[in-house]
């Protein structure tokens, strides 16, 4: 049996474009491993009934949401509503889900918990990134001011890859967010003035691991 | 002017203050908004402000208390 990522990558406007960019790096470590498969939702791809297909079909142990979102909401390709709260959460049960959707965790974590979803990794506020506008996917993957806000936001997922529980994919996060703080108030570079921290703090302190902390990511 | 008022021209004044030693080069792209916005252009929001110039002063002012009351500081420490 394969362990199965189902990923929706909305890529419709820049904040979701470098969130789709440094997804590339969690597809080539997955293609280092024999036993995981991954699904991506790309653009357009990324609609509710795409995603409603794929998880009955596929049922994958791990789906991450690279979109926009509220508290109530996680959004595709051009905000199309792919799980709303009190309508089809019930999709996320018994499945671990990271969510990069502002919010989603403040309402919409709570009550995939509630349901069954075994853990639910994602942000209370919203996601602030700071980045210098580039536009193709090397040159996102290469920006030196996004990696501090995506670096830390990502390694959960690759904690996850690498077998570790949902706990210590957190906290594997929550670590490089701390490390990543530390050179911003530390740095001699006048670009990385505090103001990037203040972005990155507030990040940091808004991730949130929901569920059970002992949930992998496991066939 | 009453005393939040005047409080909150004060705070705006530090989070532009702030804002404007930023190279113009960078962008923010906060919560569902599709839009990034410049430093000149966040400098813009706040004067107007704006939904996004405010929260993005709530922001600076979280991370400015937090530094201020040490929890800041004390995350960092477990390092």
């Amino acid at each position: 049996m394969t362990r199965i990522i189902l990923v929706t990558n909305a890529s419709h406007d820049a904040p979701t474009e470098y969130l789709d960019s440094w997804f590339g790096k969690i597809v080539d470590l997955v293609k280092n491993s024999k036993d995981t498969k991954i699904v991506e939702l790309n653009k357009e791809k990324a609609n509710r009934e795409m995603l409603t297909k794929i998880i009955e079909e596929e049922n994958p142990q791990l789906v991450v949401f690279n979109g926009h979102g509220n508290e109530s909401i996680i959004t595709g390709h051009n905000h199309d509503v792919l799980i709303r709260c009190d309508d089809n959460e019930y999709l996320l049960k018994d499945k671990i889900v990271h969510s990069m959707a502002c919010e989603s965790a403040k309402k919409l974590g709570p009550k995939c918990i509630e349901i069954g979803t075994k853990s639910f990794i994602g942000y209370k506020e919203k996601f602030n990134l700071v980045h210098m506008n580039q536009k193709s996917k090397f040159e996102q993957i290469n920006d030196q001011v996004a990696r501090f806000f995506l670096e830390p936001a990502y390694e959960a997922i690759i904690a996850l890859v690498e077998g570790s529980t949902t706990g210590e994919a957190f906290d594997r996060s929550q670590e490089m967010y701390k490390e990543n703080l530390t050179v911003l108030l530390t740095s001699n570079n006048t670009e990385y003035n505090t103001v990037l921290a203040s972005r990155l703090f507030h990040n940091y302190k808004h991730q949130i691991c929901l569920g059970n902390q002992s949930a992998s990511f496991s066939k | 002017m009453n005393n939040n008022e005047n409080i909150l021209q004060k705070e705006k004044e530090l989070v532009l203050a702030r804002l404007e030693v930023l190279s113009p080069d960078l962008h923010f792209s906060v919560g569902a908004s599709s839009e990034s916005y410049s430093r000149d252009e966040i400098i813009k929001q706040i004067n107007e402000n704006t939904e996004v110039g405010l929260d993005f002063i709530k922001v600076e002012l979280e991370f400015l208390r937090a530094i201020k009351d040490g929890s800041l500081v004390s995350s960092l420490a477990t390092i």
